[in-house]
């Protein structure tokens, strides 16, 4: 079997995997080495042909190609070393096994392996949706991908589950190309796309949102014929009477994403069961020492520009990590409080000698909130959330220094002040 | 009577928008910044466009292209008729120019991503 040896291996080629390769490179580890099961790098980012991506981090709008052409373009420059068409099957600490077309099957000895595999999307048989199995209905991420990549129309009257920023933007996409996209269906009552999508992907096209609704049959034997639709109450129950037909051809599911993270249990990496993602410290290290994750994998982002952040603090943390410079006196969770759905990271390593970037969502929509991280009885750390929304990640900075003295645990919080309007 | 959502900030506010004496009106939006972007929306809203055209000779069937500015909404459709006619041969550079002035625009369309040209296997 062939056996090579890098010091760094990141899995995954797509936007957390560039930067923290580059990343890795820029501060100074010599030999690095992508390995990516596509054809090529830039993961899903290809098949997001629209705009909006890269305003925080490059200042300008890009479309999801042009934003992996920037980090594609700059790995040509370096020698970081590429597997494509290469399957990671199995992840051991220290030793990955993989598979590709040229070498046969492949042990790669890594010093430190960054997890970069992204996540994929939730389907039908993860909600659950009653009715027949005809064709037609399938996620918006493969429309995308047929529309985008492959030249196939997926159908031609469509009804949408979900609001889901890649559910909006297929919204669009579709209609442009001809299709009569007749709703998109949300069962919240507030959408978990960003306000800029529901604007310009379906005002725009004069689509309807239907918030509290859901699919409660599917009809059809061969190919989709139509939807039943019903509002929700309170618990996300059916409410009777509310029903309605809807005909169509094509059931689009935008129902959120789970991280990938089969290899990184293999490994022995423990998850978090709220994110679905590794546990990680500040540093981006799993419960593994020596294996770091980045991107999606960890927790589903909405915008790509933290995802590439992200995947430098990882590759930060691992080049640190190979130089057996990170420090682990103790480790101290960081609780999700009141009116927040995750924080990432879930635990933090002490000492702590830099600032700390905690990202969290929370639970619903919130006007005029504040964010606090407590030790104990003690605030560490405060923000104003004037306008709070589970679509969009919050991010609060512990500053240098401040957990010093620090307790067992640290939670964070989020309240909402109806005085601060 | 017009209505819209501003996405200038997180707030979101609905504004409305009415034509009075050949005066705009503005309704509900809380800062000046609103009232510039229901201003624009309603006399001349714009949109950068993104869709693929046809390639040949690359690995894959389609190339990903975008408008270089923003063009009229009310031109959409018209620069999706020309995008849908076009055919360009591999390889292609991201940011090359693919249609000058789209569907009489001003505007051009470019390529969003650099492709090779196929050869054996994939490229
Ligand atoms: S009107 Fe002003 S406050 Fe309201 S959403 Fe627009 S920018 Fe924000």
């Amino acid at each position: 079997m062939n056996r090579v040896k890098y010091s760094m291996v990141v899995i995954g080629g797509g936007p957390a995997g560039l930067a923290a390769a580059l990343e890795a490179r820029e501060l100074g580890c010599q030999d690095v080495l992508i390995v990516e099961r596509d054809w090529e790098l830039g993961g899903i980012l290809q098949q997001c042909i629209h705009n909006g991506f890269g305003l925080h981090l490059l200042g300008e709008e890009l479309t999801g190609g042009e934003y992996a052409q920037h980090f594609i373009d700059q790995l040509a420059q370096t020698d970081i070393e590429v597997m494509t068409d290469t399957m990671v099957i199995h992840l051991a600490p220290g030793l990955i096994t993989a598979v590709n077309p040229q070498q046969g099957l492949l042990e790669i000895e890594a010093g430190a392996i960054v997890l970069a595999m992204g996540c994929r999307e939730r389907t039908r048989g993860a909600i659950s949706i009653p009715g027949t199995r005809p064709a037609g209905v399938m996620t918006a991420g493969t429309a995308q991908r047929l529309l985008n990549m492959e030249g196939l129309m997926p159908g031609k009257r469509i009804v949408i589950l979900g609001s889901g920023d890649i559910g909006l933007i297929m919204a669009r996409r579709l209609t442009l190309e001809g299709a009569k996209v007749e709703a998109v269906a949300e069962l919240m009552p507030w959408s978990s796309g960003l306000t800029r999508n529901i604007v310009q992907c379906l005002d725009d096209f004069d689509i309807p949102l239907l918030l509290s609704h859901t699919v409660v049959a599917v009809h059809g034997s061969q190919r989709l014929e139509g939807v039943t639709l019903a509002r929700v109450d309170d618990n996300f129950k059916p409410i009777a009477g509310s029903e309605r037909h809807i005909p169509c051809d094509t059931l689009l599911l935008s129902v959120g994403l789970i991280p990938e993270n089969e290899l990184s249990q293999q490994a022995g990496v423990e998850l978090d069961s709220t994110t679905g993602g590794p546990l990680v410290d500040q540093h981006l290290q799993t419960t593994v020492p020596g294996i770091f994750a980045c991107g999606n994998v960890v927790h589903v982002h909405d915008l790509v520009d933290n995802v590439s952040l992200e995947a430098q603090r990882a590759a930060a943390g691992a080049v640190r990590w190979l130089k057996s410079e990170i420090a682990r006196q103790k480790t101290i969770p960081v609780q999700a409080g009141e009116g927040v759905g995750y924080v990432v990271p879930q635990r933090i390593s002490l000492p702590q000698p830099d600032e700390i970037t905690l990202l969290f969502r929370v639970k619903r929509p919130m006007v005029g909130a504040t964010a606090v991280v407590t030790d104990g009885e003690k605030q560490v750390a405060s923000k104003k959330l004037p306008f709070a929304r589970p679509a969009e990640m919050a991010e609060l900075v512990l500053e240098k220094g401040s957990l010093e003295g620090c307790g067992e645990q640290l939670e964070v919080s989020v309240v909402e002040r109806s005085d601060s309007r | 009577m017009k209505e819209f959502t501003c996405i200038v900030c997180p707030r979101s506010c609905r504004v409305k928008v009415r034509e009075e004496d050949g005066e705009l009106a503005f309704d509900g939006h809380q800062c000046k910044r609103g009232e510039t972007y229901a201003r624009e929306e309603y006399t001349n809203p714009v949109r950068i466009l993104t869709s693929t055209v046809a390639l040949s000779h690359g690995p894959l069937p389609l190339l990903p292209v975008r408008t270089a500015r923003p063009v009229p909404k009310g031109m959409l459709e018209k620069c999706m008729e020309e995008i849908n006619s076009v055919v360009v041969e591999a390889p292609v550079r991201v940011g090359q120019v693919i249609v000058r002035d789209l569907a009489s625009t001003g505007v051009d369309l470019v390529a969003t991503r650099s492709i090779g040209r196929w050869s054996q296997g994939r490229c």
